[in-house]
This record gives C-alpha cells, sequence and structure tokens, in this order.
C-alpha cells in the first residue's frame, strides 16, 4: 500500500513522532483503488475482492464481493479486531506481516494520533467511499461472528464469499450509518463453506436474521442451508 | 493473426507463475510444496492441502501457459447470487489447445492419467495440442495438471518427465482433488476450455480463432468427489457462457450451430451430470463425447459483424446443484 500512494489518492501525513498516518478518505478524496487495498491489507494475501454490481430499481449498484481463504484469521482476528491505541479503538490485525496497522474512522486528521503507536495508522472519513467499502466487506467477517456466537468454531470454517452493495455516499452523517445498516442487513449474501453438524447448521438458518442471506454449504454432506433472505424492497427504501 | 508467431515458452511463464507467485506464498495460499527425490516438485493445492480462491486461480492461470486470468466475479441462478468464475483469455488457441485442455491420457499402472497444463505443447501428444500449430521449443521448465485424489510419486514424475523429453528435476506438477475449493474453480474455469475443443470438433478451424472469454457459476463445494464431480460438470454443461471472436464466413457457423451446446441432448437435457455420469459407469471415457459439450456458445464473426448464440442455461439444475 505505501508503495501506491501517489496513484491511489492517499495523502501521507507527516508523522511527528513514532507511526505514520496515512490518510485515504478524510482530506484525501480516496476512492474504489484505496478502498481495495485496504481490503487487501486487512486479507494479508488470503483472500480476493472485487467490485460487482446489483440490479436495483433500474440502478446498477456497486457491491463489494469478498472471497476468504482463512476466515478464522481474517475476519476476527483482523477486519474485526479492536485495538487501542491512546483514548481511540482502531480496527486491525494484533501483528502480521511487515504491514503493521490499524484504521481508523474519524473525521479529521491529528498528527498527534500517531505519537501513541509504532504502527501506520490508515484514517479515512466515514462518511468517505472507502469507510462504505470497508462497511460492505465487513458482511462475511461479521456473518462469521454471528456464527460463532451461534455454537460453531472458528476451526470448523474452510472458506467464505460474500456480497454487499455499497451504501451509497453522502455528506449527512446519520444518513450515511443508516445507509451502511441497511446495506449489510438487506442487501448481504454470505456463502460459507464448512464442516458441522447438519443439525446445528438447521438451527442457525431457522433463527438467522438482521444480516442478510446466509447459505451454509456442508462440505462433508453435501446439503446447503439457507437462512434470512435479501430485502431488495426495504434496501431500496433505505440506500436510494 | 495467423501470420502472428508466438516465440515464447508457455512453459516458463507457468513457471514464473509458480516460483513468483505460489511458492513464496504457499502458507497463506493453504499449499503443500513437495519437493521429490528425483527432483520433480509437486504442488499439492487440494489433496491433503486446504487450498483456497487464490490457490484456485493460480492453478488456472498456470494451466492456461500464463495467457489468461482468472478473475472471480458473481451471477444470479434463480433465487440467488452465486460466486462465479471469469476466464480472459490471450492467444485463445495457444493457451486452450495447446495448455489448458486435460486431453493428455498418460498410461499409468493399467489406468490413464489425465494431463493438463503447457507440458501438452512440448510434444503435442494429442488431437487438441496438434490442433494449432504453436509448439513449446524453448521451454527450460515443464509444468502439468492432475485433477487426481492421489499424490503423484518418483516413479510417474520420472515418467511423465521422460515422456516430455525431460528431466524429472526440471518438472513441476500440481494437484487438486475435485471435491476442494481448488477443484470446483479449476474445473469450472474450464469454460473456453470446454468450448474451443467442441468448435474444433465440428470443423471450425483453430486459426479463424481470434479472442474468447468465458463465465461459469460456481455452484458446489463438498468433499464428496463422485457428487462434487457431478456438480462442477453441471455448471460447465449448464452454466457457462463463453463468447468467442472468429474470422470466418458466417455460414461457418451456421452450419455448426445446433450442434455446439450441451442443450442439443434433448433427451438428457436436465439430467444433472452426476446421473449422467453413473449411467457411464462413472468413467470418463465412457462418457458420450456429446455430453462434453458447453452450455452456451455466442460467436462474434469480426468479418462480417454479425453475432450468434447457441444453447440455454438450465437454473433448474444449477439450483439444486447449489442447495444439494
Amino acid at each position: 500500500m505505501m508503495q501506491s500512494i501517489s496513484v491511489k489518492n492517499f495523502k501521507p501525513v507527516a508523522s511527528i513522532k513514532n507511526g505514520n498516518i496515512v490518510d485515504i478518505g478524510v482530506n484525501a478524496p480516496g476512492g474504489w483503488s484505496a478502498g481495495k487495498e485496504l481490503i487487501y491489507l486487512f486479507m494479508n494475501g488470503m483472500g480476493y475482492v472485487n467490485f460487482g454490481e446489483m440490479a436495483l430499481e433500474g440502478f446498477a449498484l456497486p457491491t463489494v464481493d469478498t472471497y476468504f481463504d482463512n476466515p478464522a484469521e481474517v475476519c476476527l482476528a483482523s477486519m474485526l479486531n479492536e485495538k487501542k491505541i491512546g483514548e481511540h479503538t482502531m480496527i486491525g490485525p494484533d501483528t502480521w506481516g511487515e504491514d503493521n496497522f490499524c484504521y481508523f474512522e474519524t473525521l479529521e486528521v491529528k498528527p498527534d494520533l500517531s505519537q501513541k503507536t509504532d504502527q501506520t495508522i490508515i484514517v479515512a472519513s466515514p462518511l468517505s467511499l472507502v469507510s462504505a467499502i470497508y462497511n460492505s466487506a465487513l458482511v462475511v467477517p461479521l456473518a462469521v461472528k454471528k456464527l460463532v456466537n451461534m455454537g460453531v468454531n472458528l476451526e470448523q470454517i474452510e472458506w467464505a464469499w460474500g456480497s454487499s452493495p455499497l451504501a451509497t455516499l453522502s455528506e449527512l452523517p446519520d444518513l450515511v450509518a443508516m445507509r451502511k445498516e441497511a446495506a449489510l442487513c438487506y442487501g448481504g449474501v454470505v456463502s460459507i463453506w464448512l464442516r458441522v453438524e447438519d443439525k446445528l447448521l438447521q438451527d442457525i438458518v431457522n433463527k438467522w436474521e438482521g444480516l442478510g442471506e446466509i447459505r451454509l454449504h456442508n462440505l462433508p454432506t453435501a446439503k446447503t442451508y439457507v437462512g434470512g433472505k435479501l430485502d431488495l424492497k426495504k434496501l431500496s427504501e433505505k440506500i436510494l | 493473426m495467423s501470420e502472428f508467431q508466438f516465440n515464447t515458452s508457455i512453459n516458463d511463464r507457468s513457471a514464473e507463475i509458480i516460483e513468483k507467485k505460489v511458492i513464496p506464498n504457499a502458507d497463506k495460499l493453504n499449499i503443500e510444496i513437495h519437493r521429490l527425490n528425483n527432483g520433480a516438485t509437486v504442488l499439492d493445492m487440494g489433496i491433503n492441502a486446504k487450498g483456497g480462491w487464490l490457490a484456485g486461480k493460480y492453478f488456472t492461470e498456470i494451466g492456461l501457459g500464463g495467457l489468461g486470468e482468472l478473475s472471480f466475479t458473481k451471477m444470479k441462478i434463480g433465487r440467488y447470487f452465486m460466486p462465479a468464475l471469469k476466464i480472459s483469455v490471450d492467444l485463445p488457441t495457444i493457451a486452450e489447445m495447446s495448455s489448458h485442455v486435460a486431453f493428455w491420457r498418460v498410461p499409468w499402472q493399467g489406468k490413464n492419467v489425465n494431463i493438463s497444463g503447457p507440458i501438452r505443447s512440448i510434444k503435442r501428444p494429442d488431437i487438441f495440442s496438434q490442433a494449432v500449430s504453436y509448439q513449446d521449443k524453448w521451454a527450460k521448465k515443464i509444468v502439468a495438471e492432475i485433477q487426481t485424489t492421489e499424490m503423484p510419486d518418483e516413479a510417474f514424475t520420472s515418467h511423465l518427465a521422460e515422456q516430455a523429453g525431460y528431466s524429472p528435476k526440471d518438472l513441476y506438477v500440481i494437484v487438486a482433488r475435485t471435491g476442494t475449493l481448488v477443484g470446483a474453480i479449476q474445473v469450472g474455469a474450464r469454460n473456453v476450455e470446454q468450448t474451443l475443443p467442441t468448435l474444433f470438433d465440428h470443423g471450425l478451424k483453430m486459426d479463424w480463432i481470434v479472442q474468447a472469454n468465458g463465465i461459469t457459476p460456481m455452484v458446489s463445494v463438498v468433499d464428496d468427489e463422485l457428487i462434487a464431480y457431478g456438480r462442477v460438470n453441471d455448471s460447465l454443461i449448464y452454466g457457462q457462457e463463453s463468447n468467442v471472436y472468429v474470422n470466418c464466413e458466417d455460414e461457418d457457423i451456421i452450419s455448426i450451430l445446433d450442434r455446439i451446446p450441451f442443450y442439443k441432448n434433448k433427451d438428457v437435457f436436465g439430467i444433472p451430470f452426476q446421473d449422467l455420469f453413473a449411467r457411464s459407469d462413472n468413467d470418463w471415457t465412457k462418457v458420450s463425447r456429446d455430453w462434453d459439450a458447453p452450455c452456451k456458445v455466442n460467436l462474434f464473426n469480426i468479418k462480417t459483424g454479425h453475432s450468434f448464440s447457441t444453447g440455454r442455461l438450465s437454473h433448474e439444475v444449477l439450483e439444486k446443484s447449489f442447495l444439494g
């Protein structure tokens, strides 16, 4: 990511001490490539991300489509992993590779943020495109978290795929927050390939709600369990 | 196009992917590297190893001789969005007929081992590799791919390398079962790979083919090899769509159009491939050649500007495969 700054609308912010701050959506505009690069950074070579489309009320809405090779490592330990940096809660893996970083959504960049850490802090506004991309890419991590809460062991999960429409951008914070939630809740779809008792999977899909459509593909039994649903009517009401 | 000479080793292009992108990232890709005592290197992407999306992508791109790209996208089949495999092939007749097509049958211990990959372009041992003029005369390394449940051993890899006229130390063999994510990806990605031999079977000259791409929904991944085999083939005969750009007379296309797609088999259309395979004693050599046919093919004639399409998807079969 650091090598791509000049071409992907990133803005390095001079570090006062210790770590660096890279602005990909506060003062810098950021963009599609920056958002994709951020997701790849979270995935650390263990997945794939692409942009797609979803037809909704005559609109070809952009979607963020994600493919996870090691969901156990990437979802909870990276994309949803909270780290305390000073008084702020940021997101990122505890440690891995050369890119020790955290992602922080903020409306303003304060250079002294980096004084509390030697990590690279990647910042974007919650109203930015990068933030919307990150939000949509969370559909799989959130589903994995939900599955774990419903009794699945992380080790039982082999691979995952997800797609979620992008929350339509706006400068109104409340509207953006509502749209991000609606994109996942009414437009998110997730496939998880795993090895679990069929009965547990049936129980899970019977109770699934609040996160679009889940499809649980049981590798040993060759059965697929589908829960939740896409609600395109509510989705269009909320995000268009 | 026919006068263009491609004087580059597709084996070396594949070896470069292996050496630069795959081996250094083996852990993250969930694959295993085995260096055999005879010097051959076997990459397990889905026999004992778990593999994944990226391993499947590399399996495919290695199989294309480095002349194409697999990207992931999605399709809506029936009520469901599904991941899908998009293939964009450069120099399609070389990438597919000389390399990707799985048609070199190497006799070994009473069975035939089906080999795909650029190694086929060295000696051009089968009818499809012989259908194009390209021959890899420059290869420093040789690369073979096998859809199998058994890890190749020293004896087999020595035999394979010998067949190609190389030392086993120059040989890479990539393997995966069908019942893995890599298996589902690399078989599903054989959309253009399935289409070009079918066109060849029906008399379309390979010199006429200019460009090609294709898409296939990835309907299923399961452990059981027979079920997996059935479902990945469902994705091809009931779900893939290839675009082929040709330079010929319209009549050359029109005359074969009805004989190209799987839909021509009206007596069995709609039957899952697992059942068709059972009717063939679960033996690929007994499967009717007409059943190994692409679902849908679009032909764009650059000479006349006319477009043709043949075949149809079966959302019903695909949805059934998806749900299990």
